[in-house]
């Protein structure tokens, strides 16, 4: 029985846009904050000194204030404005629960709220793109079920048999997110706002990149395509080009996409076989991402005249253009011989940056051109001002990735150049990094263009809204949903009736996301020849445990990686490559993705220690030139010690082999091997107590890498902690 | 016991072998579901996002 059959009485509902406006003016809000937050950040890559002084606003500490803002409140509360403004009129019916939509709303800008006070003050994971502590990783996850619950039961209640395109794509979304975040926020909490990933090294990457390269896919990409299938054919006034081909889309898309994750790995302590199946399947990709891309496109047929005029199809066009640019050379990235030379690099910041700020910016400023004027009952306030945006971002994303392109490809080479007498060509690393500063600075003027563009939309979206009317409840009827007597798979096409169930469609997506992690995670875990121990590898001491956390609060990581790759160019510069047993107590990994600054897991006896003291106070002092900020209130701070037994016995608990006996020794021991780092820093006339911060972290950096080479290095306590 | 079973997995190398191979079916499939799908529940579905615009008016064209 069709909804559409004339003799079945029409019911009368009300959407709800006060939902819809409350999370359009979030977007507006976070998106103008993060992305200041970036390009407070990109200056300082050339203006160390703009950090003010203050850890809060040091890049390694805003770095992932602005990735999380951006990717969580801007791309996210444009994802739930317009999954919550499609769904409604998608299934006929408004909302499932009031209640669930406001608690939602505020549950997750509360979330971002801590997120911007926590990780700045240094409270991280220190996982990209999953900072966030324990207790807030429980309240994310709260307020992922309520958006859930929210979204299948408006599902359930639709007036509408067809599940269209756009509700898949938003359902997987919600299914992919769900499992990539609880996988990747098991830890093990030692006090309110420190815990520790129960995972180690080798596993502890795999499952990172196994969620970050999926947050990228289902938070980032999936949902947004949904947004495309739904306002795309309303702004160009046309059905979606093929709807079959957007079938197609769907499922090999979520198929393929769970695997890739490894390609962020390549060439890594990563078992082999992994990172082949991540290069494989990346490869494979190209093609439902190209099929959603030429769908988008296409969809534009015989309506190409008016993308000259229409801003809104001009944001949009270009939204999807560079989803098929950075879908293009994501897989190309993956590919190992073009890995070994973009990873680690600006490359692969450029990269992102076509998805973020051409495909998920574009995309949303888009829709919300077209929302407003209909949510406020009026027309846009100046069509002149969003072509000018059009125009200003447009060159701001050139502006910003051009040089970011020519940055990573100059650095990449540069680190592999060898003279004709085999020796290294640029052996300082700083050489490399004053090389590329004019594009930083370039860059900065992209990302400056591309927020001014912003800052006239949000403009002309006021004064629209100003001067219209706003419309809380939109008044809509449809007929009711009659059950179908074919209403069994063997009797329907099966995909018509997949489409047309949440919970099977719901079970099958399922299926087809958790293969490829399953497939790829359980063996690293369980077949021990995945990650060969090494007998010389011992577990940090007390006071290396605690310059590790300090090492992971101050963002090291954000800059520097700890993962020597086997390649002659960087065995030369840096020392013996990384082994996969090395970091079998290391929770969590510290490989980094990014070389701001150095590769340090061979730094261990590389410097005195009076050279790192210097360094950390004023890196410029040691390295004329550096673009390190400076970390002068680790000489200052002392550190914390009280809680030090707590973290090592749940560090005992998930597997590091401390034995009880030592805990009895363990502040001994810290006391004796920081006074023998205060000791030799007084032989270089700096003195200093042996209970400051900088002395743990010295600690730490001494031991880093030395597992495994003849200890020559500075006076360090190398307490076997297993005794 | 479930670690012991897994743990002594053999052939790990031939996964991604097997499951491209049943990716590769899976996909035939739905390509073979999709071609035989009735034109008018096509039609009918692609006009979906258009319908609150098409039944009830849009004021801005």
């Amino acid at each position: 029985m069709s909804a559409t059959d004339s003799s079945i009485q029409l019911e009368t509902f009300r959407y709800d846009n006060r939902i819809v406006r409350l999370f359009v003016w979030a977007t507006v809000f976070w998106g103008a904050i993060g992305m200041l937050v970036g390009l407070m950040a990109a200056i300082q890559l050339y203006v160390p000194g703009l950090n003010l002084g203050l850890a809060i606003t040091t890049f390694s500490h805003i770095r992932p204030v602005h990735t999380n803002a951006v990717i969580f409140a801007f791309v996210g509360n444009g994802i739930f404005f317009g999954v919550y403004y499609s769904l409604q009129r998608l299934c006929k019916a408004r909302l499932y629960s009031d209640f669930l939509s406001y608690f939602h709303f505020w549950g997750w800008q509360l979330i971002i709220l801590a997120a911007a006070i926590t990780i700045p003050l240094g409270f991280t994971t220190s996982k990209e793109y999953a900072e966030l502590e324990w207790p807030f990783d429980i309240a994310i996850a709260l307020v992922w079920v309520a958006f859930g619950i929210n979204m299948i039961g408006t599902i359930i209640r639709r007036r509408e048999k067809h599940m269209y395109v756009a509700i898949w794509f938003y359902l997987a979304t919600w299914i992919a997110i769900t499992f990539l975040h609880v996988v990747n926020s098991i830890e093990i909490p030692v006090t309110l706002m420190k815990s520790y990933s129960v995972f180690a090294g080798v596993q502890d990457a795999l499952v990172q990149w196994w969620y970050g390269h999926n947050a990228v896919a289902f938070f980032l990409t999936t949902p947004y395509l949904g947004l495309m299938y739904y306002f795309l054919p309303k702004a160009a006034e046309r059905p979606v080009y093929s709807y079959k081909l957007s079938i197609l889309h769907f499922w090999a898309l979520i198929f393929i996409y769970i695997w890739a994750g490894p390609h962020h790995l390549l060439y890594t302590a990563l078992p082999d076989w992994a990172q082949s199946l991540g290069t494989a399947f990346s490869i494979m990709l190209i093609a439902p991402s190209w099929g959603g891309m030429l769908n988008g496109l296409l969809t534009l047929r015989g309506a190409w005249d008016k993308v000259r005029e229409e801003p809104i199809l001009k944001f949009l066009v270009v939204a999807v253009t560079a989803y098929g640019m950075a879908t293009f050379e994501g897989p190309t990235l993956a590919v190992k011989s073009v890995n070994a030379l973009s990873h680690y690099t600006d490359w692969t910041v450029a990269h992102v940056h076509v998805g973020t700020l051409g495909w998920n910016g574009f995309l949303t400023f888009g829709i919300l051109y077209w929302i407003i004027p209909r949510l406020y009952k009026t027309t846009l306030f100046s069509k002149k001002l969003a072509n000018a945006h059009f125009w200003i971002g447009f060159l701001g994303i050139l502006f910003w990735v051009v040089p970011m392109y020519w940055s990573g490809i100059t650095q990449g080479l540069m680190w592999k150049q060898f003279t004709p007498q085999g020796l290294l060509q640029y052996p300082n690393f700083l050489e490399t990094v004053t090389q590329i500063i004019p594009m930083y600075i370039m860059r900065s003027v992209g990302g400056g263009l591309y927020v001014t563009g912003l800052f006239l939309m949000i403009y002309n979206l006021y004064q629209t809204a100003r001067a219209g009317q706003f419309v809380p409840e939109e008044e809509a009827q449809a007929a009711p949903l009659l059950k179908d007597t074919h209403d069994s798979p063997f009797k329907a096409h099966l995909h018509r009736w997949l489409e047309s169930k949440p919970f099977p469609f719901i079970v099958a997506t399922t299926i087809a996301v958790l293969i490829g992690g399953l497939v790829e995670i359980i063996p690293t875990f369980v077949v021990p020849s995945n990650v060969p121990t090494i007998a010389a590898v011992k577990p940090y001491t007390p006071l290396e445990l605690i310059g590790r956390d300090i090492y992971i609060r101050e963002g090291c990581n954000t800059c520097h990686s700890q993962m020597i790759r086997p390649f002659r160019s960087e065995t030369e510069r840096y020392g013996e490559y990384s082994k996969a047993g090395e970091f079998v107590y290391d929770h969590p990994f510290l490989w980094g993705s990014k070389r701001t600054g150095p590769d340090l897991h061979r730094e261990g006896g590389k410097y005195p220690n009076a050279w790192h003291y210097f360094h950390m106070v004023d890196p410029q002092s040691m390295s004329p030139g550096s673009i390190m900020p400076p970390f002068p209130w680790l000489a200052e701070q002392s550190y914390q010690t009280n809680d030090i037994l707590i973290k090592m016995k749940a560090l005992q608990k998930i597997g590091v082999p401390y034995t009880d006996e030592y805990f009895k020794k363990a502040m001994n021991d810290i006391e004796s091997q920081a006074k023998l780092i205060a000791d030799d820093l007084k032989q270089s006339d700096i003195k200093i107590t042996a209970d400051k911060e900088i002395i743990a972290l010295i600690a730490y950096l001494q031991r880093l890498g030395t597992d495994i080479k003849i200890k020559t290095g500075p006076a360090t306590v190398m307490a076997d902690s297993t005794k | 016991m479930i670690k012991e079973m897994l743990s002594h997995i053999q052939g790990v190398e031939y996964f991604g072998t097997f499951f491209l191979l049943l990716f590769f079916l899976l996909f035939c499939a739905v390509i073979i579901k999709v071609w035989k799908l009735d034109p008018k529940t096509i039609q009918r579905a692609e006009r979906l996002p258009l319908e609150d615009t098409e039944n009830q008016g849009d004021h801005h064209g």
